[in-house]
């Protein structure tokens, strides 16, 4: 998988969260994904400041770069990680304390800040939307960190240890004769306790401190008191230390003290353990105590100067006492699954054992443990099994919305009277169609997927292209979305008005919905520009023969600034696809001739889920979504889920039904070439005949440009006209492509061509017809946007024009 | 859980109608809240401080750490600011609300003689007056404002046009009126959250009556703070012409805006004889004046649509009052008030004494009407009930204020209007 690590970033600053940052990205490319840090600077002061960087960050698409999906964005910290990206997981490092521990303490910055109260209130609520959003678990550093998010937004959280930065270099020496406290310096690592701890102890005990402090004043007010307390003579300030002096400290003190404020994790506690070297911490300190109970892996006392003057006496009088302590934490780091490996299984899965690379969900047809407790496959399972196990989970459906009042589509057909004709005869609760009902239940994952992709996104107005009755999914709608506008565009012929209500009145929101009869790849879709905030085509897209682009950009065009197209369509190269593909059968979902259904009955075109952002992309689109899902059949060959595994694939993409949501961004783009055979966007126009002098045959024909692009009368694609000659009994007998357009023709503009025909009192002896035609293409009437003329034509007068009228090449 | 209310609020010994429905209320919004009372007063009266704690605020330099310290009870902090037209008692919870988010009261729309006299008396920034006026009002709103500054025209006469209210709003979290063209002016604006209460008001334990003297002198009366758009010289206007036709006593209870110009009037109309003067007088004293008037004045013009706690009291009273047909008076039943035109004011107001003193019960019935309407739309639980509902939305509206507005500060800077980036604001927030 493409994953985006998500932090924050306070220019020339370099710490802890850093390294962590940079540590995941490594570990995660290390288990076979493409992992990259993505940063934001961030300032939080004044409170004013702090509300633009929320801003800001909610600006940025972190959804895909260069036109290549992320699949997946991971949140360490706030606030980068209100970036958009659909498919975010969150290790909570810590959240902005300010508003949270911080505030209730009565420390936080914000508190003294005019705008505080708000933005105190504005970072709960984009923490929490943020939070509830995500499909996956919500880790956390420490369980600290946890217990923070559940007391203050009261949602759970895991937490997820991960081991320090020198966790594979720390060793262990003897037990010496000195305490050893590292780290940064500053107020909440409380130096100043530890040094008047010491000056508790009768025995004259060394300390060895290591570290600098970020604000030099506060290490001479060290100073200062340790001179005051009579203990400089017993403390050693190695300041800031390469790798190897620390290391060696850590490998041979007695123990670590480490005494912070409510610190989120610590990596201190974490070293010392690796080092085999009990630690001494508070009963405050937040993190060290998920790994230290007192007398067990070390010492916890009150953070008072005596208690911890008392603990230092306790540890230094009794080396085989610490030695046993500092053996207790070296088993029970181990014991803790502290590695990366662990880590990365338990967020994303390895590359060959994704565990979270799209929302699956509880109640779907994944292995249940998959979305909370990933670890490893079961050692029982073979490769092809555990191929199986990874790629339905890559592939499973979402669970149903939870707020839909609805759980099948039984529970739909008998909620609503769909047609209104069952009313006006008397009978107000037909029973259930079950044939009707069996062949919508197959739909319903698809339904409810598709519902679950548009999560989130206000909807008012909705435009449902080659929708049919019984309008189950307007119903499903409705529900979700209280209010809404909706209108459809169908095959006809005629319009359909249909208002649909709750069976039981009141029960459920009724609405009136009018389908207009269209030809949505062909004809301009009767709505004003700017007209709905979402359009659906579900099951649409494979239908189309023509012109799919057209479909994108008028989707585009009578879409709001911002809103939402949501397409779902067969994959054709799914793994079922695959399978039928090597076994020699055409890979199509549905690869049956319909004679009854026309043209469009059945399947013209499957695509491939990369085909779906190409169209939209130019067709002004940015691709929100696009995934994979089977929603029909959940059977997998297991020995293609093997290979595709083998492959490395996106396995994502590999499901029965792509769907795809995306935005619009901007105007469509143009056409996207690789799609088509010619150029459709030009292929709209008419023939008309201007006028006819009698005396002499000359015949003035209009010619209508009714595209949006230029007519050339040269070069590729120019226009021209194909002249065909049909004898009196019926018989085609002559073609020949012409060039009687003399100057271009500009879009929805007129020009016009003389041609000398039969004048009056000849006696017909045949037909002409003239094609508009696109040069090195074809005749456009086959795009059913430009028809033929026909006009009475002797052969005589059909030769005279052959001679009289220049061939397309003539003409620059 | 109940909501941490700190109630900003000029409070007796403050003598405006906000200190006094601010106290009329406290028994009922303690109850409903965690209630802490604000006022930037020097003194005030500890009556208050049986309901509920009292504090001082600084409002330049008030912080959130403040609230958090004073407050009592768990839920978070939500401040409500009080804003009215007067600057002894507004001045500085202005300067405060364009500090602070926070719920607005806005008691007035007009507001812009309080800004003016802001700007005179406390220190109200005006290069921060002519910047708000010309981004909220135009090249026209700030030219008017400017003919203020200069003396060549009256901040009530701005008021009509540009009344000011707007310069409250842009840290407002959310703006609570009292009336459906206040609340229709806010909603209007866009950028803030509207919510609408009725006036509260406590009426007397038992309903007076409505029945006046049949004989005697006619009793007229006119209170508050009578400021230039009380229409008090028309009315002597009017009931000059009248004085050998009617025997009337006017009272005059409460401040006049102008006292000199209030005794060149009743020389000029000849009414030193039949108009008393009183100035303020304590409360059971108005009561009783107003328990035996046969009318009240209490004329608006202009007005920007705020409610009249003087009207709440005259109902209290069971007494017919005579208003403008003007905004929130204009919307009044006209069952409960006597309603003139702002056109030919004069003539329609000694019509309405002439029939006024023909009848001695004319008045009855509005104002058993008008005492029925004020028990059951206005009563303090009712409020304090919808105070504590509309501070439950407190901090979701904080937050999206709050966002939308560094996005409108923001965008305000971007050198052309770019429509790109309110597009590109829409879809990400």
């Amino acid at each position: 998988m493409r994953i985006g690590v998500l932090r924050t970033q306070v220019p020339f600053v370099h710490g802890g969260a850093e390294r962590h940052a940079a540590n995941l990205v490594a570990a995660l490319n290390q288990y076979g994904h493409e992992a990259t840090e993505i940063t934001l600077p961030f300032k939080w002061y004044p409170g004013e400041v702090l509300a633009d960087h929320i801003l800001a960050a909610r600006m940025h698409d972190l959804s895909e770069f260069e036109g290549v999906p992320v699949d997946m964005a991971i949140g360490l910290k706030f606030p980068a990680w209100l970036a958009h990206h659909p498919n975010k997981l969150y290790w909570i490092l810590h959240q902005h304390r300010a508003a949270y521990d911080l505030w209730s303490t009565g420390d936080a910055d914000l508190m003294h800040d005019p705008d505080g109260d708000a933005l105190r209130a504005l970072i709960h609520a984009e923490d929490r939307a943020a939070f509830t959003a995500s499909p996956h678990p919500i880790y956390a550093n420490s369980g600290n960190v946890a217990g923070r998010l559940k007391t203050y937004l009261d949602l759970d959280a895991t937490p997820l240890y991960h081991p320090p930065p020198n966790a594979e270099r720390l060793w262990q020496g003897d037990y010496g004769d000195y305490l050893f406290a590292p780290g940064r310096i500053n107020p909440s690592k409380r130096l100043e306790l530890i040094l008047r701890g010491l000056a508790a102890t009768r025995s004259k005990i060394p300390l060895v401190i290591a570290g600098v402090a970020e604000n030099p004043g506060y290490q001479q007010d060290l100073h200062a008191l340790a001179l005051e307390l009579g203990i400089a003579n017993r403390i050693t300030w190695l300041g800031r230390v390469d790798d190897e002096t620390l290391l060696r400290h850590y490998a041979e003190a007695r123990a670590v003290v480490f005494v912070p404020q409510d610190e989120d994790y610590g990596y201190i506690t974490l070293e010392a353990m690796l080092s085999g070297r009990p630690v001494i911490t508070c009963t405050d300190s937040g993190g060290p105590l998920e790994f230290i109970t007192d007398g067990i892996e070390g010492r916890v006392t009150a953070p008072k100067p005596a208690d911890l003057g008392q603990a230092f006496e306790e540890v230094m009088s009794d080396p085989t006492g610490a030695e046993r302590m500092g053996q207790a934490g070296l088993a029970r780091y181990t014991d803790m699954q502290i590695t990366w490996e662990h880590v990365v299984d338990t967020l994303v899965g390895r590359s060959d054992q994704q565990v979270h690379p799209l929302p699956v969900e509880e109640g779907t047809s994944a292995p249940e443990d998959t979305a909370t407790a990933p670890a490893e496959a079961p050692p029982e399972l073979s490769p092809q099994e555990q191929a199986v196990q990874t790629l339905t989970a890559a592939i499973a459906p979402p669970s149903a919305p939870e707020d839909l009042p609805f759980a099948n589509i039984e529970e739909v057909l008998a909620a609503y009277a769909f047609d209104e004709l069952p009313g006006l005869l008397g009978d107000h609760a037909p029973p259930i169609d079950t044939g009707l009902a069996n062949y919508l239940g197959t739909h319903w994952t698809r339904y409810m997927t598709t519902l679950r992709a548009l999560d989130g996104i206000p909807v008012t107005s909705a435009l449902d292209v080659g929708v049919f009755p019984p309008l189950v999914f307007q119903a499903l709608l409705a529900n979700q979305f209280p209010g809404i506008r909706m209108a459809g565009l169908w095959e006809g012929p005629d319009p359909y008005v249909q208002t649909v209500r709750s069976v039981q009145e009141g029960a459920f929101p009724g609405f009136d919905i009018r389908l207009e009869a269209v030809n949505s790849e062909r004809d301009p879709w009767p709505y004003p520009d700017d007209s709905f905030e979402l359009v659906t085509g579900m099951e649409i897209l494979e239908h189309l023969a023509l012109d799919p682009y057209f479909f994108f950009s008028e989707a585009n065009r009578v879409l709001k600034p911002g809103g939402h197209i949501l397409l779902t369509t067969p994959n054709i190269v799914s793994h079922r696809g695959v399978s039928k593909m090597l076994n020699g059968i055409a890979p199509y979902s549905f690869g049956i001739f319909v004679p009854s259904g026309g043209v469009y009955g059945r399947h013209n075109r499957e695509h491939g889920p990369k085909d779906l952002p190409d169209l939209g992309q130019a067709a002004g689109f940015e691709t929100v979504l696009i995934r994979t899902v089977d929603v029909y059949d959940r059977t997998i060959d297991p020995k293609i889920a093997e290979m595709l595994v083998e492959r490395g694939d996106d396995l994502t993409l590999r499901g029965e039904t792509i769907f795809y949501l995306a935005q619009k961004a901007s105007a469509p783009k143009g056409l996207p070439k690789r799609f088509y055979h010619g150029d459709p966007t030009r292929m709209t126009g008419t023939l008309s005949v201007a006028s006819v002098e009698s005396a002499t045959g000359l015949t003035r024909i209009t010619v209508q440009n009714g595209s949006n692009q230029w007519w050339s009368v040269g070069g590729d694609h120019a226009t021209c006209i194909l002249a065909e000659w049909i004898d009196g009994a019926g018989d085609l007998r002559h073609q020949h492509l012409m060039q009687p357009i003399t100057a271009p023709i500009a879009p929805h503009s007129a020009g016009e061509i003389a041609l000398r025909l039969d004048p009056e009192g000849i006696q017909d002896q045949g037909t002409l017809r003239l094609h508009l035609y696109q040069s090195g293409v074809g005749t456009m009437t086959g795009s059913g946007r430009a028809p033929t003329l026909t006009l009475p034509c002797s052969q005589d007068a059909f030769l005279r024009v052959v001679k009289s009228t220049p061939l397309p090449g003539d003409v620059t | 859980m109940k909501p941490k209310v700190h109630w900003i609020s000029p409070i007796p010994e403050a003598t405006t109608d906000i200190a006094h429905y601010t106290y009329r209320i406290l028994p009922e919004l303690a109850e409903a809240t965690d209630l802490t009372v604000w006022t930037d007063a020097r003194h005030w009266d500890r009556a208050t401080e049986a309901f509920c704690p009292v504090r001082k605020i600084n409002p330049h330099e008030t912080l959130p750490r403040d609230f958090a310290k004073a407050g009592h009870g768990d839920g978070p902090d939500v401040i409500f600011i009080h804003i009215g037209n007067s600057w002894a008692y507004h001045a500085g919870f202005l300067t405060l609300a364009r500090r602070i988010p926070s719920i607005i009261v806005l008691h007035d729309l007009a507001i812009q003689e309080m800004l003016h006299d802001a700007m005179r008396f406390a220190g109200f920034p005006r290069d921060i007056y002519e910047a708000e006026m010309l981004r909220w009002y135009g090249p026209e709103g700030l030219a008017a404002a400017q003919d203020v500054l200069s003396r060549r025209s009256g901040a009530n006469v701005l008021s009509e046009t540009y009344p000011g209210f707007h310069l409250c709003l842009d840290h407002a979290a959310a703006v609570l009126s009292h009336t459906p063209a206040a609340f229709d002016a806010v909603k209007a604006t866009g950028i803030v959250p509207a919510y609408q209460l009725d006036l509260p008001f406590r009426p007397s334990a038992s309903a007076p009556s409505a029945k006046r003297a049949p004989d005697g002198p006619l009793r007229l009366v006119q209170f508050g703070h009578i400021g230039p758009n009380r229409r008090l010289w028309e009315v002597l206007e009017a009931l000059g012409p009248l004085k050998g036709e009617i025997d009337f006593k006017l009272d005059i209870m409460g401040n006049v805006w102008d006292r000199s110009v209030l005794s060149e009037k009743l020389e000029q109309f000849g009414l030193e004889a039949h108009v008393q003067v009183h100035g303020f007088v304590p409360e059971p004293d108005l009561d009783a004046a107003l328990a035996q008037a046969h009318l009240v004045f209490n004329l608006r013009y202009p007005t920007m649509g705020e409610a009249s706690g003087s009207q709440l009291r005259i109902w209290n009273a069971a007494a017919a009052a005579v208003v403008t047909d003007l905004g929130w008076y204009g919307s009044l039943p006209d069952d409960t008030v006597f309603k003139i035109p702002i056109d030919g004011e004069i003539p329609a107001l000694q019509d309405l004494i002439r029939r006024v003193n023909a009848d001695r019960t004319l008045g009855e019935t509005l104002a058993q009407t008008g005492r029925t309407r004020l028990e059951d739309r206005h009563n303090p639980a009712l409020y304090a009930k919808g105070i504590a509902e509309i501070a439950q939305h407190f901090p979701e509206d904080a937050a999206k204020s709050l966002q939308a507005r560094r996005a409108r500060e923001t965008l305000a800077k971007v050198p052309h209007p770019a429509p790109l980036y309110d597009a590109a604001l829409k879809k990400r927030l």
